[in-house]
This record gives structure tokens, C-alpha cells and sequence, in this order.
């Protein structure tokens, strides 16, 4: 199944199995969304739960806290993700602190984002510049109160998509407007994945790629690229950032030694940095090789082809890897301290 | 004279409520500019708006109170008496609103002002998809007024006929900053032209002209014509806050201040025939009630300077990961 296709699919297994679940947002009914995410939930669930809005991000994130607390489980669209900032006050101020605030009060709403640069796969909105293109995360991971998933592949965003609907919390639904397209192995029925778990998305045992939205894919056709050199890569999907499933990435990390990580967000302040820090607390005595990262450039994504001379690549993260492996350092463990 | 179990809905509860409201408000003002409690934005001289609000509602309907009239819809909600609300002031751990759950329900506020309007409208909205009567009245100030999200929620209610009463609490100032300099507005409530909602100036000051307009939007609203937007006007007679500077001279404060409530009600009184001595009877009760709570907490509240400096008040202890997760989250954090 294609990856928008299953996104597509859960949101009518979710509406079908729980009469309180909404999708609200702008153009999610007759057109069914600009990618076709929303397809046919209109004609199905009707006009009171497949909601047009007028075009306010701001209300319409607001108004879903509203009706979550009430007891609704709306499902927000931001037509692009990079939309959300003039919903951030939303979000960061009312649902990220609302059971904070209220204990009694639950906010279960998810809030979809389509991000990323889409480049090379035909897809709609495919280079469409600094306005269109942007990865932004890391700006919600840093708000306690907002959870936060990026699934990688179709059975991923299914499966996650069904459990940010059913969680009780405001969930953040990262999609990867260039992986609309493509298509991979069919979730199986119901399929549910658990908040807060990576997955190993290519096995390998020198260097261990960490790898988020569509850089994962990129990232594993790089290890198949590189074993033909002898050179063994891991990549994990870390799928989840909040909560975040630290215990898979330390212990991937000491197994190997060598990490490399990679996202499509600019370097500076991006999630990157935290698997970093999360990686030297609890692994240093194991690496052998510094932490590298491979990600966007510290400056906006620009319109078509020019967005790949900013954003990490294959060569890129093969590069990186490389140099990983040129290290030959002795780890920490086992030694006297200086 | 029987009151309705959600407020006063005659002359004689109006003048009380409006009075009660009065007196608390200055005990609660006198008691943070003493330094007991917190700092507070006090609603004197808008008391009335509270009380013709909430003479407008049922017990099932919900409001979203302001920073400066939360305490005055309360009270004038009964969702608490006046003693709690001065005990609220001083510290003493009482609530002084009802939640969401509660009747009649409070919909919360936010520290920045315009940011909670979206979710009233969304609890309008589901009211509107449960097929539930209940109305939502909206507060926010003139200031908030000029807010985007205040903007794109009078819009979104009025796309989709919410039943939302939306409350300007204009009382013309943005903590310092005059509306002239805020808007080119010459009355807001004109803006709800450009909603495509109808919209209402009035006196903030009449509880009865309040209760009047509001009630008639709330039927409006119930009947599922959609929402409607009444702009009050109300003096505001303090500073904007605790402790921040006052920059009007005078004879500002003095035209300001004879903008008065309870002189409005009780002559509403008057004319239709009570005598002064009733009228006297009432407040002097009222006032009873009010000096024995004040002085109650006088007698065991410290000033909050006072309870800095003394000793015991440790910091408390830094809180895991864990801890700070459930507080944070609703659903469990994974093992």
C-alpha cells in the first residue's frame, strides 16, 4: 500500500470504529485533501464529522482542544506543515498545557503535519521552496505536553496513525509529503504501534545509521549500496521522538560503536542533537568513533533542484558513514580512566 | 422575592449581586495591594456585566470568564460565595471557579489573553455536534479584542452558527495603552458586521440593560441562529494590575469612577418604588458578610513578603523524569 493510501485507511478505520473521531481541516472533504490523505471520508462519515474550515489555523488547532476536552477525537490537517506556526500559540500554549493545568481535563487531538522537501518522488508539492519544504520537529519536541511521531514507511503510518488517534494526548503526526507516493509491504489489519518504539529498519554491524521520516529509506538503500564495499550498516528508524525510545538507541549505539545521524531539519537545535546527547550520556564508553550528523544546512529549504544542495543525501550520509568507519579508536569501556 | 437557582434574575437580586460583587472586589483588591495573596487585576467597576451575564444564562449554560471577571462571574455564577473568593485571594487553597465539568461551567482561561478564545468555540462546537442547548458566552477584553485568534474564532463561530455569545469587556484600555492608539474601530461591536453576525454596544455598567442584550443573544444563540457579538463598556476604576502605575490624572479617574453600578441599580430600585431604607438594609447585610471574611483572613494570612522571609518555606524537591511526565501527559508514559 502506498504510504498516503495508509493514512488514508486509518482515518477510515478510525472514524469507522469510534463515532467521536473528526477530521477536521482546510479542503478535507470533497477534495479530500491536497494529497488525497482524506479521500472519501466525506462521502462516507458525512459533512458534521469531515469538516472544511475557513483558512485559520490558529481556530482550527484552538477549537480542537476544545472539542477534545469535550470528548471528541479530532484529527486536524495542516494542509503543510509549515502552516503550523501560526497555530504554535495553539499548541505550545492551550493543548500542550491543558492536563497540566486542568489534570482533569484529557486533549486528545492529533494534529497532521505534511513536511519535507518531497524531492525526487513526483509527488505533489515536490521543491516548492522555503515556505512549503520545512522539517519542524524539533520546534514541537521541545514543547513537554506535545507528543511527537514521524513514521517512515506505510504499515508504520498506519499503525501509528491509529494509536495517535486512540492516545489521550495532543500527538503530532509527522508525514512525509514525499513518501505520499510510495508504496510498501500492507500493515496487517487493525494494525497498532506503540508510542516511544525505534524499529531496526536495515540490519547491519559496523556503523548505526539513526534515521528520521524520509531519510530512513535513503539511509538503508545507502547500507545496500555500501555492502557491496563490506561495509555493514544499521539504520533505525527512530519513529517516535516523544516520547523517545532512548533504551533501543543507546543500546544500538554500544553495539556498534559508531553512529551516524541523519535528518532532513537543519543541524543546529534539531532533533539530531538530542539523539546525540542521549547517545554520549549513556553509550560513551562504547563508541569508537565520534557522533556524527548529517543533516539539512542551517538556512531555508530553496525552491526545486536547489533544495539538494541543502538537504542530506545519499552521498551525503555515505560520506558520513565512511568516516565513521575511518576512525580506529579504543573504546572507553573496559579501560582506567587517564 | 425567589431567586433562580443560577443568579438573580429581578431588580432586588440584581442590586444584591451587583453589590456582593462590589464589596468582594474591593476587599480582594484592598487585600492584594496589602500584599496578601497574589497581585490581582481588579474588576471594580465592571461588577454589573458580570451580574447581567449571568442573569442571562441556566445552570447548564458554560462561560469563559476574562483574567479580570473571572472572580466576578463566579460570584455572580454562585460557583463560589464571597468568603471563598476573599479566602482565594488570601491564599487559602479555595477554589474560586468551577471547571468545565462543574455547573455551571467555567471554561478556562490562559495567560495570554485572546489565546483561549479557540477552545470556547470548540466547546461550542460540540455542544453543536451533541445536539446539547447549552449556550457558550466568550470574554475578552478590548485589548484581546485585536488578537488574531480572537479574530479567527469569531469567524469560525460564526461559519459554522456556534452557539456562542461573544462579550467585548471594553473598558478602553490595554493595561496602559488607550484604544485609540489600539484600533481604528470607532465600536467594536460594529466589527461583528464583517462576521456576519449581529452585534450590540451596552451600558456595562446597567446589569439590567446587560441582562436584556445578553439574554437576547442567548436566545439567538440556542434557537440555532448562530452567534452574536455584545460589546459592553465598562470603566475600569484601578490600575490594570497590583502594583502597576495608574497614568490617568485625575479628572480622569474621577469621570471614570462616577460610571457606577451600584448607583445604577439601585436607582433601577428607586424608580420602581423601593425605599432607601430597604435599599440600605440589603448592603449593610451584604457588607457584614464581606468585613467578617476579610477580616478573618486578616488575622491568619501573612503578607506574602512576610511569608518569604520566614523560615520553612524551602524550595521543594526536584521532580524525576517520571514525575514530570505524568504530570505533563494524561495516557502513561512506556515502560
Amino acid at each position: 500500500v502506498r504510504y498516503v493510501d495508509a493514512i488514508n485507511g486509518t482515518l477510515h478505520q478510525e472514524m469507522a470504529r469510534d463515532p467521536d473521531v473528526l477530521v477536521l481541516g482546510l479542503d478535507v472533504g470533497a477534495l479530500g485533501g491536497l494529497y488525497g490523505a482524506t479521500r472519501g471520508l466525506l462521502d462516507r462519515f458525512g459533512a458534521a464529522r469531515v469538516v472544511d474550515l475557513p483558512i485559520s489555523e490558529a481556530a482550527h488547532v484552538g477549537a480542537a482542544v476544545g472539542l477534545a476536552v469535550e470528548g471528541f477525537r479530532p484529527v486536524v490537517e495542516i494542509q503543510i506543515a509549515d502552516f503550523v506556526t501560526v497555530a504554535f500559540d495553539q499548541l505550545t500554549t492551550v493543548a500542550a498545557k491543558m492536563h497540566f493545568l486542568s489534570p482533569q481535563h484529557r486533549v486528545p487531538m492529533v494534529v497532521r503535519l505534511p513536511y519535507g522537501a518531497a524531492l525526487g518522488t513526483g509527488g505533489y508539492m515536490s521543491g516548492a521552496g522555503p515556505h512549503h519544504s520545512q522539517s519542524m520537529e524539533a520546534w514541537l519536541c521541545h514543547c513537554a505536553g506535545l507528543k511527537v511521531v514521524m513514521p517512515s514507511t506505510p504499515a508504520d503510518a498506519a499503525g501509528l496513525l491509529a494509536t495517535a488517534v486512540r492516545d489521550d494526548d495532543p500527538v503530532i503526526f509527522m508525514e512525509h509529503k514525499g513518501l505520499y507516493p510510495l508504496d510498501g509491504p500492507d500493515p496487517p489489519p487493525g494494525h497498532l504501534v506503540p508510542l516511544g518504539r525505534a524499529a531496526v529498519a536495515r540490519a547491519g554491524d559496523d556503523v548505526t545509521v539513526m534515521a528520521t521520516g524520509a531519510m530512513v529509506a535513503i539511509a538503508a538503500a545507502v547500507g545496500d549500496e555500501l555492502a557491496g564495499e563490506g561495509i555493514s550498516v544499521e539504520v533505525i528508524d527512530v519513529r517516535c521522538l516523544v516520547p523517545l525510545d532512548r533504551a533501543t538507541l543507546v543500546e544500538r549505539a554500544a553495539r556498534t560503536g559508531r553512529v551516524v545521524i541523519v535528518h532532513e531539519a537543519p543541524r543546529t537545535g534539531g532533533f539530531g542533537a538530542e539523539i546525540a546527547a542521549v547517545v554520549a550520556d549513556e553509550a560513551f564508553g562504547s563508541l569508537v568513533a565520534p557522533i556524527r550528523r548529517v543533516c539539512g544546512l542551517d538556512m531555508p529549504v530553496p525552491a526545486g533542484d536547489g533544495a539538494r544542495a541543502v538537504l542530506p543525501g545519499a552521498a551525503s550520509i555515505a560520506q558520513a558513514v565512511r568516516a565513521a568507519l575511518g576512525e580506529r579508536r579504543e573504546p572507553l569501556r573496559g579501560r582506567r580512566p587517564a | 422575592v425567589a431567586e433562580p437557582p443560577d443568579g438573580p434574575a429581578d431588580l432586588w437580586g440584581l442590586h444584591r449581586a451587583v453589590v456582593t460583587g462590589r464589596l468582594v472586589e474591593r476587599a480582594v483588591t484592598g487585600l492584594a495591594a496589602a500584599g496578601i495573596g497574589g497581585g490581582h487585576h481588579s474588576a471594580l467597576g465592571q461588577e454589573a456585566l458580570a451580574v447581567g451575564i449571568a442573569a442571562a444564562l441556566g445552570p447548564d449554560d458554560a462561560v469563559q470568564p476574562t483574567h479580570r471577571s473571572r472572580l466576578q462571574l463566579a460570584l455572580a455564577r454562585s460557583a463560589c460565595g464571597p468568603g471563598d473568593a476573599i479566602r482565594a485571594q488570601a491564599g487559602g487553597g479555595t477554589k474560586i471557579y468551577s471547571s468545565w465539568r462543574d455547573r455551571p461551567a467555567t471554561i478556562g482561561i490562559v495567560g495570554l489573553v485572546g489565546s483561549q478564545v479557540p477552545m470556547a468555540v470548540g466547546v461550542a462546537w460540540a455542544d453543536q455536534l451533541r445536539g446539547r442547548p447549552r449556550v457558550t458566552v466568550i470574554c475578552f477584553g478590548d485589548g484581546a479584542a485585536n488578537e488574531g485568534a480572537v479574530h479567527e474564532s469569531l469567524n469560525l463561530a460564526a461559519a459554522r452558527r456556534l452557539p456562542v455569545v461573544f462579550v467585548v469587556e471594553n473598558n478602553g484600555l490595554s493595561v496602559s495603552t488607550p484604544i485609540v492608539d489600539s484600533t481604528g474601530a470607532v465600536a467594536l461591536a460594529r466589527r461583528a458586521d464583517g462576521y456576519g453576525m449581529p452585534g450590540w454596544t451596552v451600558a456595562g455598567h446597567d446589569a439590567v440593560e446587560v441582562r436584556d442584550v445578553v439574554a437576547a443573544a442567548v436566545a439567538r444563540a440556542r434557537a440555532g441562529h448562530g452567534p452574536a457579538l455584545v460589546e459592553a463598556l465598562v470603566p475600569r476604576w484601578e490600575a490594570h494590575a497590583t502594583g502597576l502605575a495608574e497614568l490617568r490624572d485625575d479628572a480622569e479617574l474621577a469621570r471614570v469612577r462616577a460610571v457606577d453600578g451600584v448607583a445604577t441599580v439601585r436607582a433601577h430600585l428607586v424608580a420602581a418604588g423601593a425605599g432607601p431604607a430597604e435599599v440600605a438594609a440589603v448592603e449593610d447585610a451584604v457588607a457584614a458578610e464581606v468585613d467578617a471574611a476579610v477580616a478573618d483572613v486578616r488575622r491568619v494570612s501573612p503578607s506574602t513578603a512576610a511569608a518569604a522571609d520566614s523560615p520553612g518555606s524551602a524550595a521543594p524537591d526536584r521532580l524525576s523524569d517520571a514525575e514530570a511526565w505524568r504530570l505533563s501527559y494524561a495516557a502513561a508514559e512506556p515502560a
